[in-house]
């Protein structure tokens, strides 16, 4: 087949971005789907999401990535769009010690709503505010090696490693997920029989493709 | 009520009836469709101005006739952008007062309720209060000329008589007529008194009170209710500074004052209903609102849409917004 429709993909994946309020939850995603960054952005209501494709390998990885509202009582509604999430980026402000002491209950939050396999990446976000640092990149690192999770220090503004936060996590997944299609035998690229792939087992938001992305 | 006093035509459509800006990418067929818009604003302003002059002004309203006529033009020269302090409470014109007092009873009912209570809380009488009641507003509407407003109002509540004498009055109003207009759209004009008619704002002033929560220092929030933790005011007040330059930016009536009144309007709220305090959405309510209207006449309608029509929505455990 030469012809390749332009949404066409291999993988979807369905990834979150939380974190507290003002860490620049929104710009990071701007930054990754559509390069675009704005000093005067607004609150994030509820849940937003936009999508990117990249291609991982021979294969087209479609990210859906749902973008969340940061107040606390927040959590309550967010939590039910973390289901069938298998990766997820815990933003924090490295000028703001409070959101990187917080980025543990986020986590726990997440742990308690997601599949075990789920790809976590700790981001630093607004490390072009050098002057500003509160949070060191050796304590976020071994914060980061204690819970098991990636780490990236990160600038929307200055476009620093988004490309490079979001791509490392969409790979991960991608290898989790082939990983698990070679365990069971199965060609990740056909159409799945009874059983589906996909690591956040859950429901089928995030899967191979075909398998009825959205039928729930 | 002419196209020409919307407050932000002037703007060359490179920002839309509001005052946002139109994306660059949607300003060519913003252009296009600016004077189809404008002719649609005509007929929609005709058509309420033609059943407005139906509506017979009920006597006892004559507060408003100051607002007759330049009504429109002093609500919205307040809009623009200047200097400003804490806009005084503007009555919405005489010729809306049916629609007022139609939507008013749901609100004097809700408030002969917090009456009964005021021995009890004594310092806010419209203090949100447990309990309160949960009917729907649509079958409210509808019903409101179906049952005598005698039986609507609670045993024991003989105090407040005025809710009887309004409710006996008749009202003429065609709910047909009304609802298509509505559907038809709200005239840029009348929208802000409209909203205000809609949600009964005058029916829920209590004199003096946005006064008293909007003055004086923010960080006292914490002696109006005990009850609540002095960490979580500070979070409504840190959630708040950090949601004002995050509403509307850009827009020009966001400026330092709009931002002070909308700091103001929201702390306000909070004070009045710590069940609720600030949540993040509430920023754009309050926004838009104060484009619209004046700064306490906002306050009164936000209470009213958040207290009543998203009771639940935004308390702490956000019961009412969560997905299953």
């Amino acid at each position: 087949m030469a012809y390749r429709a332009e949404d066409d993909y291999d993988y979807l994946f369905k990834v979150v971005l939380i974190g507290d309020s003002g860490v620049g939850k929104s710009n990071l995603l701007s930054r990754f789907t559509r390069n675009e960054f704005s000093l005067e952005s607004k609150s994030t209501i509820g849940v937003e999401f936009a999508t990117r494709s990249i291609r991982v390998d021979d294969k087209v990885v479609k990210a859906q990535i749902w973008d969340t509202a940061g107040q606390e009582r927040y959590r309550a509604i967010t939590s039910a769009y973390y289901r069938g999430a298998v990766g997820a980026l815990v933003v924090y402000d490295v000028t703001r010690h409070v959101t990187f002491e917080n980025v543990e209950r986020w986590l726990k939050e997440l742990r308690d709503h997601t599949d075990a396999n789920i790809v976590i990446m700790l981001v630093g976000n607004k490390a072009d505010l050098r002057h500003l640092r509160a949070v060191s990149v050796e304590d976020a690192k071994g914060f980061a090696e204690r819970e098991s999770t990636f780490f990236m220090e990160t600038s929307a503004l200055e476009s620093m490693n988004v490309e490079s936060a979001f791509t490392e996590v969409l790979t991960q997944i991608y290898r989790v997920v082939s990983k698990k299609a070679l365990d069971i035998g199965d060609d990740p690229a056909a159409p799945p029989r009874g059983q589906t792939i996909n690591v956040g087992g859950k429901d089928d938001v995030s899967a191979v493709k075909k398998s009825g992305c959205c039928s729930s | 009520m002419k196209p020409k006093s919307l407050p932000f035509i002037a703007f060359e459509h490179k920002r839309d009836a509001y005052g946002f800006a139109v994306r660059p990418q949607h300003l060519q067929r913003y252009k296009e469709y600016a004077g189809i818009y404008k002719e649609e604003e005509e007929e929609r302003s005709d058509r309420w101005k033609n059943f407005l002059e139906r509506q017979p002004e009920s006597p006892g309203q004559d507060a408003g006739d100051s607002a007759k006529g330049g009504g429109s033009e002093s609500l919205h020269g307040k809009t623009a952008a200047g200097p400003r302090k804490i806009e005084i409470w503007t009555p919405v014109r005489p010729s809306l007062s049916n629609i007022e007092q139609l939507m008013s009873l749901r609100v004097e009912k809700k408030q002969s309720f917090a009456d009964k209570h005021q021995a009890k809380d004594g310092a806010h009488p419209v203090k949100v209060e447990e309990g309160k009641f949960s009917e729907d507003s649509d079958e409210e509407f509808y019903d409101v000329d179906k049952v005598d407003p005698s039986q609507e109002m609670h045993s024991g509540d003989t105090g407040n008589a005025d809710v009887g004498k309004r409710s006996q009055e008749e009202n003429y109003i065609s709910k047909e007529e009304l609802e298509c207009l509505v559907h038809g759209g709200l005239p840029m004009a009348l929208r802000g008194e409209l909203w205000q008619a809609f949600v009964g704002t005058g029916a829920r002033r209590v004199e003096g009170y946005y006064d008293s929560l909007a003055e004086g220092d923010p960080e006292n929030i914490k002696c109006l209710d005990s009850s609540t933790s002095e960490g979580v005011h500070e979070k409504w007040i840190g959630q708040i500074e950090k949601d004002l330059p995050r509403t509307f930016p850009g827009h020009p009536a966001l400026d330092e004052d709009g931002r002070n009144a909308l700091r103001r309007l929201l702390i306000a709220y909070a004070k009045h209903n710590p069940s609720v305090g600030y949540c993040q959405a509430m920023n754009f309510f309050a926004g838009l609102l104060l484009l619209l209207m004046p700064e306490e006449n906002a306050f009164w309608t936000l209470v009213g849409i958040i207290d009543d029509y998203f009771d639940g929505y935004f308390s702490e455990e956000m019961i009412e917004s969560q997905v299953s």
